[in-house]
């Protein structure tokens, strides 16, 4: 293995994904805020907001793990993508989810269900893309699938149990919805610049363990 | 290998996240409904995960037998499922701070083993030579999130709607030790697989047992076998809030929620999600739930002919508001089911379900009114929850109140539950040129209606209430006095006032700030 004499992987690619983690909770938690006041609070909702961001979860891993068997030298590069992509969602969205309830809440049940959908499938999918892309990344530098999918998941998770705990518990107390979530965005935008420069800084000393057919 | 990997990625994804549900349905009983109640679970939840995937992870690094560690970890955390029904039931007589920490104990571990299963599947599907890391990688992941996404479909939809949460606990355990059992089989010898499998029965007939002890020791006694079978087995009933140690006098559980009414002298007592909501009485001259906020609406508009309820609850504001001669229809929002099967118990309310002015709408009453552009009504009454209950907000804020404004007949009136929200009223009077408050009910509109608010306008209007053509206040009984002498001596308190008593300057409550729940609100109380 080639060890990086300037930074270690692992724990930089870590932190990266702990605070990616705690970016998708701030969402997921407003999100679900701002969903409920633009399409109603009760069960039917729920179901679809949750559907809708397992959805794109899964289709966003899929996706993702092609990707990084296409591109495996790109992966780190394909994970600032989905991150920049989900810090620019996630500026934009709470005028985009209140102004799609104002438009569509009178609509048939079916359309509704539609619309959050697509709205919540988006920036779902670019998360759900980000796991396979850093664990493949990661366990080609480890050799060892399980390390790299614990390690990374847990970090993730980890970052969105402070996601989670944040919102409730601190800062709904000082900060509208809208706010929380543009600072999520930021911290998606901020992962995506760091991992950005810090591939730049490494280049050529992160070889993989395992060659790259 | 690959498929037992899918199958352990997909299973421990829909036993984690079904049971996350549970959880969150539980604790949010326990908590009264509190927005933080979820966020607790949540974050807790996620804790476990990352700790089982942490723990996943070494086990990873151990060289041991992959299908074996995962299906003994499967039987492990089924087994700690059977029990919890019991285990939960016995936590109700601790006292509040070890009780929240003994169930966090409890979500943390039985989250934490379904997630170590996580990278122990990834390792067993995936493959790190020959290519195709990132697809058999996005496989197993794909496949735990189907698991995740089926799973609290299923069991929120469907196994909460006809089984107790109990019995959905039981059915989870037995599904964890059924799927560890089926990787064990692949990893060890018939004798071993045969000893695992009765230990695995004894410990599951043990758990069940002392569960169904520890439970019923903290049980309490509803009233008929189905609301035994809708609390949970003592589950849940061994929280229910019941002031004076009263009995249970029903329980309903569906997946929209839990309602319970507790026996009392005055009227039982009713609580949505284990918080008050009101009592069963009509009875005006008793006046045990202070149904005067009610019928003070006949007095504060000459004639209402259109009313809108939002939030039926039992149904005894709708018969009191109902009552007023001129009304001549009306719909009511009610975004659970569940109560319409309580009012169907209680002979005296029964008829809110049968009365030919009546509609009733099972739907979200803010996004009930967004529907109904053209609605328009004279008295529009919202008595929903405390203001510091999850998604209260909704109904509170001033682009809600907007939006009431909208659906209001020239002359028209909106009374709404404050909860002890001094902010409520600054808000209505942010939105309406008139906006007072009656005890903890506000009352708004474009006209001013407070001068009404006099004896013998009073007077009149409360004796012309009738329901099935009997006079709730018969002109010239003491009753009628007395109600009146109730409300005229209880004043109407204005925005400045408001301000005053509360010692602060009030907030324009607002969608996106959520005061009510969050800053203003109760937070979780240990």
């Amino acid at each position: 293995m080639s060890a990086s004499p300037r930074a270690a992987p692992t724990e930089a690619l870590s932190g990266l994904f702990f605070a990616s983690g705690v970016a998708g909770l701030l969402y997921q938690v407003c999100w679900q805020r701002l969903l409920f006041v633009a399409f109603g609070s009760d069960l039917p909702s729920v179901t679809i907001i949750v559907a809708a961001f397992m959805s794109g979860l899964g289709l966003g891993a899929l996706a993702g793990g092609a990707a990084a068997d296409r591109w495996p030298v790109h992966a780190a590069a394909l994970f600032c993508g989905c991150e920049a992509g989900i810090g620019l969602f996630g500026v934009v969205s709470p005028n985009v989810l209140l102004v799609a309830g104002d438009y569509f809440v009178a609509a048939p049940g079916v359309v509704v269900a539609a619309v959050n959908f697509a709205i919540v499938l988006v920036p779902a999918f670019l998360m759900g893309a980000t796991l396979p892309i850093l664990v493949s990344h990661l366990a080609r530098h480890l050799g060892n699938v399980g390390q790299a999918t614990g390690q990374l998941y847990a970090a993730n998770t980890l970052g969105a149990c402070i996601g989670a705990l944040l919102p409730a518990f601190v800062l709904l107390d000082h900060l509208p919805v809208s706010a929380v979530i543009r600072g999520a965005a930021v911290v998606n935008l901020a992962v995506a610049l760091l991992t950005w420069r810090w591939l730049r800084r490494l280049q050529g000393d992160f070889a993989p363990v395992v060659g790259v057919p | 290998m690959t498929h037992l990997a899918w199958l352990l990625s997909f299973g421990a994804g829909w036993l984690s996240l079904s049971e996350e549900i549970l959880w969150v349905r539980f604790v949010g009983f326990v908590h009264h409904g509190v927005p933080h109640a979820f966020s607790l679970v949540l974050t807790l939840y996620l804790l476990g995960i990352a700790l089982g995937a942490a723990l996943g992870k070494r086990w990873c690094e151990g060289g041991r037998s992959v299908p074996s560690t995962a299906g003994m970890v499967l039987v492990a955390a089924g087994a700690l499922d059977l029990a919890l029904p019991g285990l939960l039931a016995a936590l109700a007589k601790a006292e509040s701070g070890p009780q929240t920490l003994a169930i966090a104990g409890l979500v943390l571990t039985s989250a934490g083993a379904k997630a170590a299963v996580f990278p122990l599947a990834h390792h067993l599907g995936s493959r790190l030579d020959g290519g195709g890391l990132g697809r058999s990688l996005a496989r197993v992941y794909f496949l735990n999130i189907v698991g995740a996404t089926i799973g609290p479909l299923v069991t929120g939809f469907v196994l909460l709607d006809h089984l107790a949460i109990d019995t959905v606990f039981v059915a989870l355990g037995a599904a964890s030790i059924g799927l560890g059992v089926w990787a064990l089989r692949t990893a060890i010898s018939r004798g071993r697989l045969l000893a695992v499998v009765l230990a695995g029965a004894l410990a599951s007939w043990g758990a069940l047992a002392s569960g169904g002890a520890l439970g019923a020791t903290g049980a309490l006694e509803p009233a008929t076998e189905s609301d035994r079978d809708a609390a949970g087995g003592g589950m849940l009933a061994a929280y229910a809030t019941r002031p004076g140690s009263a009995q249970i006098a029903a329980f309903v559980s569906n997946r929209h929620g839990v309602v319970h009414t507790v026996a009392a002298k005055d009227g039982d007592l009713v609580f949505g999600g284990n918080e008050y909501d009101g009592r069963t009485s009509i009875d005006l001259a008793t006046n045990s739930s202070r149904l005067d906020r009610a019928s003070l609406l006949a007095a504060l508009h000459p004639a209402p002919h259109r009313v809108l309820v939002i939030g039926m609850s039992t149904g005894a504001w709708v018969r009191i508001v109902g009552s007023i001669g001129s009304v001549m229809h009306m719909d009511v929002v009610e975004i659970n089911p569940g109560y319409l099967e309580v009012v169907q118990r209680y002979p005296g309310l029964r008829p809110t379900l049968t009365d030919p002015r009546i509609a009733v709408h099972i739907d979200d009453g803010r996004r009930w009114l967004k529907r109904h552009p053209q609605a328009r009504y004279d008295l529009v009454v919202i008595n929903t929850t405390q203001h510091w209950r999850a998604n209260s907000t909704n109904l509170l804020s001033h682009q809600f109140l907007a939006e009431v404004r909208g659906h209001l007949l020239p002359g028209g009136i909106v009374a709404f539950n404050a909860t002890g929200l001094p902010d409520c009223l600054h808000t209505a009077g942010s939105v309406f040129r008139c906006a007072h408050r009656y005890w903890n009910f506000v009352y708004a509109s474009d006209v001013d209606f407070a001068a009404r608010k006099n004896a013998a306008t009073l007077t009149a209007a409360l004796a012309g209430l009738r329901l099935d053509g009997v006079a709730l206040l018969p002109a010239g009984s003491a009753a009628l006095a007395s109600a009146v002498a109730l409300m005229v001596a209880e004043p109407f308190v204005d925005r400045t006032r408001a301000a005053a008593m509360a010692g602060r300057t009030l907030e324009v409550i607002d969608d996106d700030a959520v005061q009510p729940e969050f800053r203003l609100g109760r937070g979780l109380r240990f």
